[in-house]
């Protein structure tokens, strides 16, 4: 039996997300989506179902003038991610 | 991006991102490396002339009180940098927290020569200051070479090795000190300010 893949890492774009914040501490929306290269609009939705399941953890403040959106994985989220890449493997090794 | 891709294409954007991620430098991670190579290669270079001209000579050596307001200024300045980083890696703070390790470690022990050599009334102690503590840069800017895989740390960290094993020479060989200083001078600029101005142009082209 293949462990079933988490539906909501199972996305090119959240998991390209969850996949760039499990490698660093914490990152701003900015940076998210120039590595990504996702539109404004996509990454918020996307950034938005993320922490609506506690994958990860979102500040909003404002930084002087400018409004700042900075992401961090939680425990949740790291935990989720393992349980992905171990189901994958699984899946790719039984193939 | 589409929602429907293979195992394969999870494990290459895995992999893709995180690459992209570790590659990562924060813009000016070389400011700290090349204000310290400045400041300290400046001011061993004014002891060393200073220790020529003024009398008592070991009144040249307050000049090196300077670094207490250069070591506040810039840590204030790299904290409002840090809030305002677009991305902090975890390899930033574990090269953070090896440059704190280092400060304090070079603080217990300057303050331990002190102690001796003003207990015991001998200034032998004060000669192991300049060879020690470039021993211990050395060992943290190898680290940092390692963590953060950037060869000119590593080359630099071979540079203040070389000069601790110079210094510890010219003690016995020209039986002059105060050349020590130009050779903390000079181990400042290879293997901080050149380093850190690499580092820089390189951070420049990840962002």
């Amino acid at each position: 039996m293949f462990k079933e893949l988490d539906p909501l890492l199972h996305s090119q774009l959240r998991l390209a997300i969850v996949s760039l914040l499990l490698s660093v501490e914490e990152a701003d929306f900015v940076f998210i989506r120039e590595k990504t290269g996702a539109t404004a609009g996509n990454l918020s939705v996307q950034i938005e179902k993320l922490s609506e399941a506690k994958y990860i953890e979102v500040r909003k403040f404002i930084d002087g003038k400018r409004p700042r959106t900075v992401c961090k994985i939680t425990k949740n989220g790291i935990a989720a991610f393992n349980s992905y890449v171990q189901a994958l493997q699984d899946y790719i090794s039984k193939k | 991006m589409e929602n429907n891709f293979n195992e394969q294409d999870s494990l290459k954007l895995i992999n893709e991102m995180i690459t992209q991620a570790r590659n990562n430098f924060r813009k000016g991670a070389g400011n700290s490396f090349i204000l310290w190579g400045y400041v300290i290669a400046i001011l061993a270079i004014s002891d060393f002339i200073l220790l020529q001209v003024l009398e008592p000579a070991y009144y040249a050596n307050y000049v090196w009180l300077i670094t207490i307001p250069v070591f506040i200024g810039n840590y204030w300045n790299e904290s409002r940098k840090a809030k305002e980083a677009l991305v902090i890696t975890h390899l930033d703070r574990v090269v953070g927290f090896i440059w704190l390790g280092f400060f304090i470690s070079n603080l217990l022990f300057i303050c331990s020569i002190f102690f001796i050599a003003i207990n015991w009334n001998t200034y032998i102690p004060y000669l192991f200051i300049t060879p020690i503590i470039m021993i211990m840069v050395g060992l943290a800017l190898f680290v940092t070479a390692k963590v953060y895989r950037f060869k000119p740390y590593f080359y630099g960290a071979c540079i203040f090795w070389l000069g601790a094993v110079l210094c510890v020479l010219q003690y016995s060989f020209i039986k002059n000190i105060d050349f020590e200083f130009i050779i903390l001078s000079v181990s400042m600029i290879l293997g901080f300010v050149i380093p850190g101005h690499i580092l820089n142009r390189k951070a420049e082209s990840n962002v």
